[in-house]
């Protein structure tokens, strides 16, 4: 798990776009997988990247689980399509959204919106425990930023789950306790240069983050011997 | 790993698979009322013996064979386009209101067909087939002209953004108006009624010529809009979360532009301008079986369909043996609806979503 | 019941329910007229009793008129109305239409009798002809076109001798939208210039939108309205302080004429006698005789 964190406008959200081919490089080269993301073709790249933009907005009135289902797009008229049902089903589980599933969107509150779009990125990159298939990547763009903090715990277990089963995840984070806690590795960004990489101990300082948010930053080491930056 | 309690089955579904035989079957049921229904009073079996041209009654079967069926056959072609083609729309725009209308479809045709009968009048030695084919020709030109001109107004980086696209239709909407308004300098007493006529709307002058020209327009028109239908419903996310799914979409996008152009201009240029069918017929549809494309496009060309042949029967007989304009009709009944659409969604706050 | 079974019993159902109905009598029994003009030379031949509808135009002789059925408007006719009247003859005046629906008519059976020509006075004496022709009463016609004639020419004379040549407009719409004035080729034009006088709103062709300011250019020595726009307004007092008129010589000398629409434009039998009034109208000095009443100006 890769989290990018920086402060606002630092250009997580662009990087974000540039690496799930959203967005069109003016030079240099984006890879996915060794071959470069514009030869990819669209319906290969979305069976093996997921992305959830940090508003997304859904026109007209639809049931949760239709919303789901058009995370299998990719797959149709293929043996993928087989397992649109538990691809569906396991995802509305795993954010704990299940019970949402005949509500309309509408009519739901944002934390679970937010919850049902993670369940609609999950379902576009599942498969069946054990089953082959290519490398996948999920991309999220601050998925936890309206959650409580018992959702966005379980949000960031859950996309912690995901890493095991061998999912890659790049994630914009706002939260820099959760990057530290939770990713593999950082990316700290200002002003749209990548200013920091590497180990979350490495890149979590205390002077490089004031530097990065114009604040003063502090390091405080808890009981269990877990950091807890604080800004004063 | 099938759980019972996640049957692919789902609630839109269950209704769709009732509505929309139900509203096949209304469609039929309408289009045989609308051959039996006239001002002139035929029995059933004159009717049919007129079809099955065992009738001894000339003039009864000229009026089902000549004028009712191909009129009644121009109603469900010309419903159809509409009610599909506003549901194609709406899914473009990601809005419930977008309406063909609105981006400024149907007011090109309006002002090629216009110029088109102001100047196309001078021209004398034009064929009278290629005059018959001329207006609605240009009226396809112009719907064409002015969604290509939007799309190239509104395009950014490749991509079309929808507010400018819309913004746009306005700013187009606008133009058509003066062109027409100048129009009316130019042209003779003549000239100007047919446009006024042609502006109001009726299936009146409809004839298997006419007929058999928007017919094939519509049916190609609502294959185009199916074959778009998946990528329409994943564009409910967004134009790029469609792309991110692995959709065409800049594809998509054309075919549902060409097709909604080719399907309202041919309805327009023939039957002038019929209101709100394109935004009630989708917008009902929607409601009751929810916004998936493929059977929204199909609920909606049905139901486009169903509006257009009663409210063609009821111009016939309500002031018989005058007849009222369309548009009269489906304003009267498609306005106070919709109003009503309007403030239900206000109560239960969701603004027409 | 399989089709061929269900379409037997329709058949046999259209024979016993109905006998075929002759199509086209010699002598029309039974006429629509789509034109003011045509209803009122039907009536003028006496032939009247056979109209069995008449479009929203035809408003004369009003009591004979008023009972008919009607088809709606003679530009916006539908061809299913029509024919559900049954008719053996349908009478058209030049302005009828859909050309489509005609079209359709053409095609139905039905006797389509559509008279063409510039829609002027000098149209109505060919237009009589044209009617008796197609009713079979050709001898009444002509003792009827023969009459009219001698009618308009004597009009004529005796607006020729008249020397002053007063200018007038005919405004077809008056309202807040602005005023729509009648150009050459018009039948408004076509009766001003019988009537003596010049049109003050010459240079355009056909009904166009007129602006205050080009009005108050021409100054016209007349407006010329129609009753029913009179009436609507409020009377000629009403009409003479509209914005838009009032700073008109004209309309400050109250010098408007209200005149029938149907009467002054349709171009029927009545058409010499309301040149004549019109004519009195605009030249208030000159001594222009009355025409005798005829049987059709009653």
């Amino acid at each position: 798990m890769t989290a990018i964190i920086g402060p606002n406008g630092a250009g997580k959200s662009t990087l974000l776009d540039l690496i799930a081919g959203r967005t069109r490089l003016d030079r240099g080269e984006i890879a996915f997988g060794g071959v470069a993301i514009a030869d990819w073709s669209p319906l290969d790249l979305a069976r093996r990247r997921a992305f959830l933009p940090q508003n997304p907005e859904v026109a007209f009135q639809v049931r949760v689980r239709d919303l789901v289902a058009l995370g299998r797009s990719p797959y149709h008229g293929t043996a993928g399509a087989l397992v649109d049902a538990p691809a569906i089903e396991t995802a509305l589980k795993m954010t704990d959204a299940w019970h949402l599933r005949d509500r309309l969107y509408h009519r739901i509150s944002g934390g679970e919106r937010q919850r049902v779009q993670l369940a609609r990125v999950i379902a576009q990159l599942w498969r069946p425990p054990q089953a082959e298939g290519p490398a996948r990547c999920l991309m999220l763009d601050e998925p936890t930023a309206s959650l409580d903090p018992g959702h966005r715990l379980a949000v960031m277990r859950l996309l912690r789950g995901l890493v095991e089963d061998g999912i890659g995840v790049v994630i914009a984070l706002h939260d820099l306790n959760d990057a530290a806690r939770f990713a593999d590795a950082v990316v700290l960004m200002e002003r749209g240069c990548i200013i920091g990489r590497g180990a979350p101990q490495s890149v979590l300082q205390a002077e490089t983050l004031s530097a990065a948010y114009g604040a003063e930053a502090e390091l405080l080491r808890a009981g269990d011997g877990r950091t807890t930056i604080v800004f004063r | 790993m099938t759980d019972t309690a996640l049957t692919m089955e789902r609630p839109g579904e269950r209704r769709a698979a009732l509505l929309l035989p139900l509203l096949a079957f209304g469609c039929a049921a309408a289009f045989v009322l609308s051959v039996a229904i006239g001002p002139v009073g035929l029995s059933l079996g004159e009717i049919v013996a007129a079809i099955a041209g065992t009738g001894h009654d000339e003039t009864a079967r000229n009026i089902v064979l000549d004028l009712r069926i191909p009129r009644s056959l121009m109603a469900l072609a010309v419903g159809a386009g509409l009610g599909a083609g506003g549901a194609a729309m709406q899914g473009l725009f990601r809005n419930p209101l977008a309406d063909p209308t609105l981006i400024g479809v149907s007011g090109g045709a309006a002002l090629f067909a216009a110029s088109f009968i102001v100047f196309g009048g001078a021209v004398h030695f034009i064929p009278e087939a290629l005059r018959f084919y001329g207006m609605p020709g240009a009226a396809f030109i112009g719907a064409v002209t002015v969604v290509l001109l939007i799309k190239r107004l509104s395009q950014r980086e490749g991509r079309t953004e929808v507010a400018t696209m819309l913004l746009a239709g306005i700013a187009v909407n606008a133009v058509v108006m003066a062109g027409i308004g100048l129009l009316t300098f130019v042209a003779t007493d003549a000239q100007l009624r047919t446009i006024t006529f042609w502006n109001l709307g009726s299936l009146g002058g409809s004839g298997w010529r006419s007929a058999l020209v928007v017919a094939p327009i519509t049916a190609a028109m609502l294959a185009l809009c199916l074959v778009s239908a998946r990528a329409l419903d994943a564009m409910m996310l967004g134009e790029r979360e469609a792309h991110t799914l692995g959709f065409d979409v800049e594809t998509a996008k054309r075919l549902l532009v060409i097709a909604v152009a080719g399907g309202v201009g041919a309805a327009t240029a023939f039957t002038g301008m019929i209101v709100f069918v394109g935004i009630v017929a989708p917008h009902m549809v929607r409601i009751a079986i929810g916004p998936s494309h493929r059977r929204l496009v199909i609920g909606a060309a049905l139901l486009g369909a169903l509006l257009i042949l009663l409210a063609d029967v009821l111009c016939r007989i309500v002031i018989a043996p005058a007849e009222l304009p369309i548009g009269v009709v489906t304003s009267l009944i498609g306005a106070p609806f919709f109003l009503g659409l309007l403030l239900k969604g206000r109560r239960e706050g969701s603004v027409l979503l | 019941m399989n089709r061929r079974q269900f379409l037997g019993a329709g058949g046999a159902i259209a024979l016993l329910g109905a006998a075929p109905r002759p199509l086209r009598a010699a002598v029309p029994a039974r006429i629509v007229a789509a034109g003011g003009a045509m209803t009122e030379i039907v009536f003028a031949l006496g032939e009247g009793k056979r109209l069995v509808a008449v479009d929203t135009t035809s408003l004369y002789p009003w009591k004979a008129v008023e009972p008919l059925p009607k088809i709606g408007y003679l530009r916006q006719l539908a061809a299913e109305g029509i024919l559900s009247m049954h008719p053996d003859l349908i009478l058209a005046d030049v302005d009828a239409g859909p050309q489509d629906v005609l079209d359709q008519l053409g095609h139905m059976g039905a006797r389509l009798a559509h008279f063409t020509a510039e829609h002027t006075a000098e149209s109505v004496a060919p237009k009589i002809g044209f009617v008796g022709a197609a009713i079979d009463r050709k001898a009444e016609a002509e003792a009827l076109a023969t009459v009219f004639k001698a009618d308009l020419a004597r009009i004529d004379a005796e607006v020729a001798k008249i020397a002053t040549h007063p200018s007038a407009v005919f405004l077809i719409g008056v309202g807040t939208t602005g005023l729509r004035g009648a150009g050459t080729g018009t039948a408004a034009a076509d009766m001003i210039a019988r009537a003596g006088a010049s049109n003050a709103f010459g240079d355009v062709g056909g009904y166009k939108p007129a602006s205050v300011e080009a009005m108050l250019a021409a100054n016209p020595d007349f407006i010329i309205m129609m009753q029913q726009t009179v009436e609507e307004i409020g009377g000629i007092e009403t009409v003479a302080t509209l914005p838009v008129l009032a700073g008109l010589d004209a309309a400050k000398a109250k010098r408007i004429i209200a005149m029938d629409g149907n009467y002054l434009l349709s171009f029927g039998p009545r058409t010499a006698h309301a040149a004549r009034d019109l004519a009195v109208a605009l030249h208030p000095e000159a001594e222009i005789p009355a025409l005798p009443p005829r049987a059709w100006t009653a």
